[in-house]
């Protein structure tokens, strides 16, 4: 189907027996100001096309004004449900650029940050997923059990949702007091309240029947869209970056990676929710192993890394972010190129989402996890 | 259709009907009940705000204050302008006049707190330890031009704040210390 | 007290029953005015529940999400919270749209909140506290129960909006086949009872509520039940039809209303029915009837609303299939059992 500059059908498109249904910015169960333009057949979907840009701010222009300490808080606002590894993506990747060396203590730190940010970002993930599937209450379990991460991160950092604690070089700040008893404490909560979900939700025969089957894609297919993240081990592939390019202390850790099987809806939502499993096995391990020493190198208040360019990677709980830096010996970058796993998964929902029904549309955006602000920048 | 016949895709419809599968759905249905009801009996984690009022956790970034000292009440700035340059955005002018022994002191000192993202890059640069973090939330004002704190109600309030610890401890915070992150 | 006050409405009612009769006129009038006292006391008992209802909803889901639920209009516990909502959408536009048909716009919610009065007559809440006590209260509910498939489509029609159509027809769709499992489940208490007349229902179970004795058949109603009220996890005539949200979308202020209470009327006035065929009615040791009935009827308004608040809903294809490939079956399996246990006994 041709797409006019104003992002309509050209006429007589159509066959005689298809219509459009707008799926529109504002909607429930979007995750967020997404357009799909659905082309339906009678019940059965032929086409869904994304219609990307609402939440466009320009990140990556006006890191190219900012210097490079300066663009750390923007990078919160990118994907702001998991705004810790967007950061770590953006300071490893001037560290690298700049040659700095980063204190044992901050790279453990930055494992156990990013790890709770993992938990808190699946649990949002797992409380919309049900919710558009018609379950109210998982997403209020979820956002209490959230709450929890929260105030961890608040007492770490300040903040609750875009939290600036990486710093190039290190972290912000050491634990606070209170904050491994807390933890642990909140280690021996999960493991029993993720159960609790997975009686409730995960293994009720209604949501069985709407994920399985739906939306499948072969891991051939997940491969050459550029999946990665539970997307693309649901698909049946094995590969995540924690454990195959690990950086930033993961490869002292061990833990186990979800892999599913046919690459439908609910292989990838039973990835994603055994990763919450994994991941409070880091975090013990984090604290049970913590190094003493710096939380942060020395670095120049005007920081000018050499002219060159890198590209660094980190698993989101989306996938792979991609950051990369082009630097030409100035105080400010010359480019920040994000590369946002959301905007790969978009591309799949055409392939996803053929022949199914309209009412399986929401099943599968659902099961992306897909979340705008780093789609759109 | 016109496009051929129709696709019969597995839905998981056709796993409803033996018997057994109908008995394990129906159990998966009895356990997630178990759940709610466990749950109706947990208590609420909600309060009502505003009449109880929320206190925030230690270090919690509600807007950028100013450090007073206890004996001179004056601030310790100097006029360095290291935060205005640090900040992202750009929302800090300062303006600054010198005193008799020779010491800078901040005449006008302007945060347009309706562009500030709280994101701390002020306070770290501060090499006096002059700009610590407020706890404060509590910011609605009814014109965008209120929004804009001069050197008045930009100082700490000698009282301080009250804010949690993780350990459940509550503690004054905001004196006169404050500093570096 | 309450024999005493019974005894004496009874007096009274009898004592101007006998007046009335000297003459025909006198006659015609007092069956007149006593079915519009009947309308009235109908009215007002599902007005002051379905009030309580929406506030216990509320409150309920709040205390199954681990929250309070509404707390301010009303000090304690916001029991005044329904009835602002309701000044609310009283207070709206009313907004027809331009190319909706207007009669079948204006006269569907008054179709969908008739149809829901019209159960209440066969209700019985007490030994002889029953609008009428039709010997034929079975048939009765089953006629009327279909009504609101008729509202739905007027609605739906009528709002000449393509998404509000779609919705409709799906609604319709989910809610006649899922009376014929219904129907087909309350055959067995029937059968059990020997009589369609839903006050000699509840006596027969002086002995044994017909639950215990019909499992099955009650988890058959028990899931038409949703179906017909429209509630997770059968609620795609509402929530998710077609991405938009259902039959009712075009409707604002007071019209809307209407359906907002037609349907938690329903929920109550099908929630009756259900207390009356499988859990006694009104029947019970030492409290008032109408006190058994309130609390059973409320009890088993929480067990749906602890049903709606667990699981998640189901698509409508899976919805149909699962109506007309297991209810049924189950419902006819029931109905056999429950024959031969009938014919050898």
């Amino acid at each position: 189907m041709t797409i006019t500059p104003e992002f309509r059908p050209a006429p007589g498109d159509l066959e005689e027996h298809e219509f459009l249904v707008n799926m529109g910015p504002q909607h429930p169960s979007t995750h967020g100001v997404l357009r799909v333009i659905l082309r339906v057949d009678g019940e059965r979907l032929v086409d869904a096309i994304p219609d990307i840009g609402f939440l466009h701010r320009c990140f990556e222009k006006v890191a190219e004004g900012w210097t490079y300490q300066q663009v750390v808080p923007l990078t919160d606002r990118l994907d702001y449900v998991s705004a810790m590894t967007n950061e770590l993506a953006y300071v490893m990747a001037v560290e690298k650029l700049a040659g700095i060396e980063v204190p044992e203590r901050a790279q453990w730190l930055r494992v156990l940050v990013a790890e709770l940010q993992r938990i808190a970002s699946h649990l949002v993930w797992f409380g919309t997923f049900a919710l558009d599937l018609g379950a109210t209450t998982p997403f209020l379990y979820a956002i209490r059990e959230r709450e929890h991460i929260l105030d961890l991160f608040e007492a770490l950092c300040g903040a609750r949702l875009t939290y600036s604690y990486m710093r190039i070089g290190g972290v912000r700040g050491d634990l606070p007091p209170g904050f491994v008893g807390k933890t642990r404490e909140f280690l021996k909560l999960m493991p029993s309240r993720l159960r609790e979900y997975e009686n409730l939700f995960m293994k009720n025969r209604i949501f069985e029947n709407r994920t399985k089957g739906i939306g499948r894609v072969t891991a051939e297919e997940a491969v050459a869209y550029g999946a990665s993240g539970p997307t693309l081990r649901g698909s049946g592939v094995d590969w995540d970056l924690r454990r195959d390019e690990p950086y930033a202390a993961y490869d002292r850790f061990e833990f186990g990676v979800p892999v599913g099987q046919s690459g439908d809806v609910y292989d990838r939502a039973v990835c994603r929710f055994k990763e919450m499993y994994e991941s409070l096995k880091i975090i013990e391990q984090v604290l049970d192993g913590l190094p003493e020493g710096d939380v942060r190198a020395k670095v120049p208040r005007v920081l000018k890394p050499p002219a060159g360019d890198v590209y660094t990677r980190v698993e989101s709980p989306r996938g792979e972010v991609g950051v990369y830096l082009v630097s030409d010996g100035g105080p400010k970058p010359y480019r920040v190129k994000w590369r946002a796993p959301s905007f790969a998964h978009l591309r799949l929902l055409p392939v996803m989402a053929k022949g199914h029904m309209v009412a399986d549309i929401v099943a599968i955006i659902g099961s992306i996890d897909i979340i705008l602000g780093e789609v759109d920048r | 259709m016109t496009s051929g016949p129709p696709d019969l895709r597995l839905t998981g419809g056709e796993r409803m009907h033996n018997l057994t599968s109908l008995l394990t759905g129906f159990w998966s249905f009895i356990c997630g009940l178990w759940v709610t009801l466990v749950n109706t009996v947990r208590p609420p984690v909600t309060f009502q705000y505003p009449e109880k009022y929320y206190v925030p956790l230690e270090g919690f970034r509600g807007y950028p204050a100013l450090v007073v000292d206890p004996e001179t009440g004056e601030t310790k700035c100097n006029g360095c302008q290291a935060c205005a340059r640090a900040c992202p955005l750009g929302v800090i002018h300062i303006e600054t006049a010198q005193r008799e022994d020779k010491k800078r002191y901040p005449v006008e000192w302007r945060l347009e707190f309706g562009r500030c993202m709280v994101c701390n890059l002020c306070v770290e640069a501060c090499p006096f330890g002059a700009l610590t973090m407020s706890p404060e939330y509590e910011f609605a004002e009814y014109r965008p031009e209120d929004l804009v704190y001069t050197l008045g109600n930009l100082k700490l309030p000698p009282e301080g704040f009250e804010v949690r610890r993780l350990d459940g401890s509550t503690v004054r915070t905001g004196l006169a210390g404050g500093g570096r992150g | 007290m309450p024999a005493d006050l019974g005894a004496f409405l009874q007096g009274v009612f009898d004592q101007v029953h006998l007046w009335a009769s000297q003459s025909p006129f006198w006659s015609a009038l007092f069956t007149l005015g006593w079915g519009i006292v009947k309308v009235v006391l109908v009215l007002g008992f599902i007005i002051v529940n379905v009030l309580v209802l929406v506030w216990l909803e509320r409150k309920f889901s709040g205390r199954v999400q681990s929250r309070l639920g509404p707390m301010r209009v009303g000090r304690p516990h916001g029991w005044a919270q329904t009835i602002a909502d309701m000044i609310k959408l009283l207070g709206k536009e009313d907004i027809v749209p331009r190319a909706a048909d207007k009669a079948l716009f204006v006269i569907a919610p008054v179709v969908i909140f008739t149809a829901t009065m019209l159960v209440y007559v066969v209700v019985p809440m007490g030994p002889r506290a029953i609008v009428s006590d039709l010997n034929i209260g079975v048939l009765y509910l089953a006629a009327a129960a279909s009504f609101t498939v008729i509202s739905v489509l007027m609605a739906g029609w009528g709002s000449s909006s393509k998404w509000s159509l779609l919705g409709a027809l799906r609604g319709a769709a989910m809610l006649v086949s899922y009376e014929v499992p219904m129907v087909l489940a309350v055959m067995g208490v029937v059968l059990l009872s020997g009589t369609l007349s839903t006050n000699a229902i509840v006596k027969s179970q002086s002995g044994l509520w017909y639950i215990l004795v019909q499992p099955i058949g009650f988890l058959v109603f028990l899931a038409a039940l949703f179906a017909e009220l429209n509630r997770v996890p059968f609620d795609l005539a509402e929530a998710e039809s077609e991405l938009v949200s259902g039959f009712n979308i075009e409707y604002s202020g007071l019209r809307f209303a209407f359906f907002f209470l037609a349907e938690y009327a329903n929920l109550l006035a099908l929630s009756a029915i259900a207390v009356t065929l499988y859990f006694g009615g009104w029947q019970g040791p030492f409290l008032p009837p109408f006190v058994w009935f309130m609390l059973k009827t409320y009890g088993f308004i929480i067990l749906v609303m602890w049903i709606r608040w667990t699981l998640p809903r189901v698509r409508v294809d899976q919805l149909l299939e699962f109506g007309w490939k297991v209810l049924l079956p189950a419902a006819l399996v029931n109905l056999a059992v429950t024959g031969v246990y009938v014919l050898l006994t």
